[in-house]
């Protein structure tokens, strides 16, 4: 006799039909673009033995916090350090304040996973499944292993990303420096001396003017959409402006192979060796993917 | 989930060789699985989540390819082991605790054998419907759930990905499945 939990039942294909009915594609285009361009740019760094930086789809708000928070505790260390009393050069004040924070906060121990995933002791038990109450709940101080057993701890245990350190290498110090300027408000007076902070170049403020304009035109490089590109490029979308990953719409077309796309920002004069925040360009994750038909769309060369 | 020309493993390995189309190939079969599981065991409150993890699993697919041992497991469950580890410790460096559920003896006896018309689920908001009904089951019968509904894998994959006994995951799922039968609209009583 069959097994009745062996085979799909209605409701299985029920769900499975409505996770269908509700499928983003162009969202996944936007995530396999993102995925495979990552794991591309990550192997290029390998090759090319550069530190691999684990990039982020998206930086974690916390993580800015946490930057803007190391540099803002940071400068006020540094502007307290004269009204105290001299105890060695100003150099030798100064200096190790921001470091030694910085360096503490991408040294400081993580949470460490343990084996068993966090669960309350069994509450209320009753004879009716608890659908409508919300599965989980925020517990501060639960660390505890529970009667429900742990995850598998598969062959990416050990795998642990360290996001606050970082979030603090990557933060920009422009950004980290202005969002932390609310934190050294009351000591504003100690930079009044200081030398305005240089312009940005008219390029950069372009380039950074409309950033959802720049996130569409990713969003429609990488999902092949060529008259979205070429519409948005049209109302002045700069073809080299990076979006939220820190890539170029040429960078998202080329990862997810969208050789037409590619070779019609190439056509617009996008950059091939505009580098990312991992530090590579284009030319470099085209090296790496050594794809003939983009290489041709692009202009380069395919390796030996 | 229809294994495709090429097998998982030879994908994994042509990739660890250099090959620079294969990874792609591998990440086309199971990204909408993968991704939906993770989205649906994070839930609708940290559905925000689910792209960094998302990606973070594929990262460490492709980190650790070398890892992978076709004869200890399908590549289907390996990656669900990988991801169901991303999500747990998501919760864990969030602090999140995982309600533990109380488990209903008439829940195990409902089988659902006969097809319904709700097992095509043509609108829009029924299936927003059906998947709010998924996001709010307890965690554990949510991801059997997910992983034996929408990922394809057996109850001895799930048992080995969730690391519980065969007859606890196929507990979960009948539990689900049960609760899931109560909460949409218009469902017949399948043990009526």
């Amino acid at each position: 006799m069959d097994e009745p939990d062996t085979a799909l039942e209605p409701i299985d294909r029920a769900y499975a039909n409505a996770e269908a009915l509700l499928a983003d594609d162009a969202a996944r285009a936007q995530r396999r673009a993102r995925v495979l361009g990552e794991i591309a740019r990550t192997d290029a760094a390998r090759r090319a033995g550069t530190p691999v930086r684990t990039g982020r789809s998206m930086m974690p708000s916390g993580g800015w916090l946490a930057a803007a928070g190391v540099v803002g505790l940071s400068l006020f260390v540094a502007t307290q350090a004269p009204q105290r009393p001299p105890i060695a050069t100003p150099a030798a004040r100064r200096a190790p304040a921001a470091g030694a924070l910085v360096a503490d906060a991408a040294s400081a121990p993580t949470q460490k996973s343990t084996d068993h995933p966090p669960v309350l002791p069994k509450v209320a038990t009753s004879n009716a499944p608890r659908i409508a109450a919300a599965p989980l709940l925020v517990a501060p101080t639960a660390r505890s292993g529970g009667p429900m057993g742990g995850p598998a701890r598969g062959p990416d245990a050990s795998v642990e990303t360290d996001k606050a350190a970082n979030a603090v290498t990557d933060a920009r110090p422009e950004d980290a420096l202005a969002a932390a300027a609310p934190v050294v408000a009351p000591r504003a007076e100690a930079f009044a001396a200081s030398p305005p902070p240089p312009p940005r170049s008219a390029a950069v403020s372009a380039l950074r003017a409309a950033p959802s304009q720049a996130d569409r035109l990713s969003a429609a490089a990488a999902a092949g959409r060529a008259p979205e590109v070429e519409d948005l490029l049209a109302r002045g979308t700069p073809v080299d402006a990076r979006d939220a990953d820190g890539d170029t719409a040429l960078m998202k077309s080329v990862v997810a192979g969208r050789v037409k796309t590619a070779a019609l920002l190439r056509g617009r004069g996008a950059s091939l060796d505009r580098k990312n925040r991992a530090g590579l360009s284009v030319r470099d994750v085209a090296k790496a993917m050594d794809d003939p038909d983009m290489n041709q769309a692009l202009g380069v060369k395919s390796p030996p | 989930m229809e294994p495709g020309p090429a097998d998982d493993a030879d994908l994994l390995r042509a990739h660890g060789g250099g090959d620079r189309h294969a990874f792609g190939r591998l990440y086309d079969r199971y990204d909408r699985q993968c991704f939906q599981f993770i989205r649906r065991t994070l839930g609708p409150a940290h559905a925000e989540a689910a792209e960094d993890l998302h990606q973070d699993t594929w990262m460490s697919v492709a980190a650790h390819a070398g890892a992978y041992d076709a004869r200890k497991s399908s590549f289907a469950t390996w990656l669900f082991a990988i991801a169901r580890n991303k999500v747990w410790d998501h919760f864990r460096k969030q602090k999140v605790a995982v309600l533990a559920t109380g488990e209903d003896d008439a829940a195990m006896r409902v089988v659902d054998t006969g097809p319904t018309p709700f097992e095509w689920v043509e609108t829009r908001e029924l299936a927003l419907t059906l998947v709010a009904a998924v996001e709010a089951l307890p965690l554990v019968q949510r991801e059997t759930f997910v992983m034996f509904a929408q990922g394809g894998l057996s109850l001895d994959e799930i048992a080995g990905v969730t690391n519980v006994g065969v007859e606890t995951t196929k507990s979960r799922l009948r539990y689900a499945r049960s609760a899931l039968r109560r909460i949409m609209p218009g469902q017949r009583s399948a043990n009526g």
